[in-house]
């Protein structure tokens, strides 16, 4: 079974929206599903700044569905990330890398697809959820 | 809740006095309506239900906003939320 590492922005938008592909992969079978403290502090801050009082019903619901690693941030780790990409997204580049996951899922294409974000966290991969969900559909 | 002063009235008593008994209601001063010798509804001072409404909320209040966290996480602009709905889309 494969292991996906859940980003804040997958979190967030699958709170968002019940029929994108963030919200799909919540339905997949046969995958595991994990994210990180900071994750869930960082998106059920969004969710109660940005969105209804019923998307936070919405986000506990999703995040029940969620393994909590019990990590905590890595600085020297964020120092690694930081080489790799922007500042902003570091935190959550080294808590994927740490959870070892097969998959960190994202929808921030321009900052986690790139070539030194590949190499810094092969073997695992990132990709979108609509990657995802083609990989494990098809597999 | 049995401690307070409260009236207990057969639905069927009530039916043609509601006025006055919704008159009686006050805080924690509620009427329970009984049908067939059992409870069945209570006519509530509607801010006083409010109020217990939010203490249940507040109780059973979740969260996993730590504060020890915070410093590593951060606010979404409303561009990249617009830019993560559009490649959410399937």
């Amino acid at each position: 079974m494969k292991t996906v590492f859940v980003d804040s922005s997958v979190l967030f938008s699958a709170v968002n929206s019940p029929t994108g592909g963030s919200s799909k992969i919540f339905t997949l079978k046969n995958i595991r599903l994990i994210t990180s403290k900071v994750v869930l502090a960082e998106t059920e801050r969004n969710v109660r700044n940005k969105l209804h009082d019923y998307h936070l019903e919405r986000f506990f619901i999703l995040a029940d569905k969620l393994e909590i690693l019990k990590q905590l941030p890595d600085n020297k780790l964020i120092q690694m990330a930081k080489k790799v990409i922007v500042e902003k997204d570091s935190v959550i580049l080294a808590g994927s890398y740490h959870s070892k996951a097969d998959f960190l899922v994202t929808l921030d294409q321009k900052h986690f697809l790139t070539d030194s974000v590949a190499k810094f966290l092969k073997p695992q991969k990132a990709l979108t959820p609509k990657m995802l969900i083609y990989i494990i559909e098809n597999r | 809740m049995l401690t307070y002063p409260f009236n207990i009235i057969p639905i069927t008593k009530a039916r043609s006095k509601l006025g006055n008994l919704a008159d009686k209601v006050s805080k924690e001063n509620y009427i329970i309506l009984t049908k067939d010798g059992s409870p069945k509804v209570a006519l509530v001072d509607i801010q006083y239900l409010t109020g217990l409404e939010n203490k249940v909320k507040q109780a059973y209040k979740k969260t996993f906003i730590d504060t020890k966290l915070l410093k590593y996480t951060r606010e979404f602009s409303d561009e990249e939320i617009k830019e993560w709905e559009e490649e959410d889309i399937l």
